[in-house]
């Protein structure tokens, strides 16, 4: 490993770190064991990909691209069977939400939320509320503009519904 | 909290609430290095194992033959017809493995694909082996079966499997019956749940 292009990737890297966290996070919120797996799949990945980082985008754009493609690949590696839920489904298997009784409980509830959708609804709510515009949410994921505004409405409504749902169980509950 | 950005808001109060992650060091980045590599290798090498160990079985038991038979004319010919039929299909197994365990998302010169095209470049590929993964199990289990039962029962049945047909067929086809529990087992979990996996990714996007 040469000592100069280690020496600026990790100053790169230490920059924009939380990107990989967070992307390991939502495709993989439940699982500890799997999130440290990809998250060093993904490190490996960046490493391997950084001789051809040239500049022409944004380091965090780059780095966003090498994550999700490896998040949402890892996943046929794993001997584990995927989940496939429905939004709809796993608001009917809500967890517990006692276990939310606690500070931050809308935030979990959000990421339990995120878990739920599809693959590539995951990246690109991701994206953009990691403040990614959407010529960059398009040109990570390969959607057009157009394509990626609808989504975003849609996915969105989708989440709202999920937490108004669970807040007035939890409400309930109480 | 407005409700038309409720989910942004959120989002950044969560994060704002967040410990800041460890720093990566060098010599962090060295560990997972060399455990992504071993990771690698031994992935590589558990596939092809998978992938050839039948055919190592064949050899060896064809291989052990010839030496103990050595001079017996109709049994070498056997053995040599058998190694003749099944080497172009070995050959061309450990080149579609070496395709397949060979790919870098880092081609020199090439940019990162954006996730469409690297799900849709990974798709494309698990399926073209798994296709001729599939015609050459189709050809090479029933072969390799007949190869095992026409010399074990040479060799070790009086008559031969002319003398016993009924014999000879029930143990072709258990030995076939046995080889296709195994191929997909092996393929459930090496192909078809992996490539559903990609397919729902790809129609989600084409969906859309």
């Amino acid at each position: 490993m040469h000592e100069e292009p280690e020496t600026s990737f990790l100053a790169n890297l230490d920059q924009n770190i939380r990107i990989v966290h967070r992307v390991c996070h939502t495709y993989f919120p439940r699982d500890a064991v799997e999130r440290e797996d990809v998250f060093q799949d993904i490190m490996y990945q960046l490493w391997k990909s950084y001789p051809l980082f040239k500049g022409e985008s944004k380091f965090s754009t780059w780095i966003y691209k090498v994550a999700l493609n490896t998040a949402i690949t890892h996943i046929r590696r794993s001997t584990r069977t995927p989940r496939y839920e429905e939004l709809t489904e796993s608001v009917a298997c809500a967890p517990d939400l006692n276990d939310h009784m606690r500070q931050g409980e809308e935030f979990h509830l959000l990421h339990e939320a995120i878990a739920a959708l599809t693959d590539i609804d995951k990246a690109i709510i991701l994206l953009h509320l990691e403040d990614q515009n959407y010529d960059e949410i398009a040109s990570i994921t390969g959607l057009t503009r157009t394509n990626i505004s609808v989504r975003l409405v849609r996915i969105k409504r989708a989440l709202k519904n999920y937490l108004q749902r669970n807040q007035i169980v939890r409400r309930e509950g109480l | 909290m407005t409700p038309n950005n409720e989910i942004e808001n959120l989002w950044k109060e969560g994060k704002a609430r967040e410990a800041a992650p460890a720093p990566m060091t060098g010599k962090d980045l060295h560990a997972i290095i060399a455990s992504r590599v071993r990771k690698e290798l031994k992935t590589v090498s558990q596939f092809v194992w998978a992938a050839v160990v039948y055919q190592i079985v064949l050899y060896s038991f064809l291989t052990h033959t010839l030496v103990r038979h050595w001079g017996d004319m109709k049994t070498m010919l056997l053995c040599f017809a058998a190694g003749a039929i099944y080497v172009p299909l070995t050959i061309a197994l450990v080149r579609r493995v070496r395709t397949l365990c060979g790919r870098s998302t880092t081609k020199p010169g090439s940019p990162i694909p954006d996730v469409f095209r690297q799900v849709e470049s990974e798709y494309t590929r698990l399926a073209d082996f798994f296709q001729f993964k599939k015609r050459l199990d189709w050809l090479g289990v029933p072969v390799s079966s007949a190869i095992i039962v026409l010399v074990t029962f040479t060799l070790f049945v009086r008559g031969g499997v002319e003398g016993n047909p009924v014999a000879g067929l029930a143990f072709f086809a258990l030995w076939v019956g046995m080889s296709v529990i195994a191929i997909r087992a092996e393929n459930r979990k090496r192909f078809i749940s992996p490539l559903r996996h990609l397919k729902e990714v790809l129609d989600d996007v084409k969906s859309s």
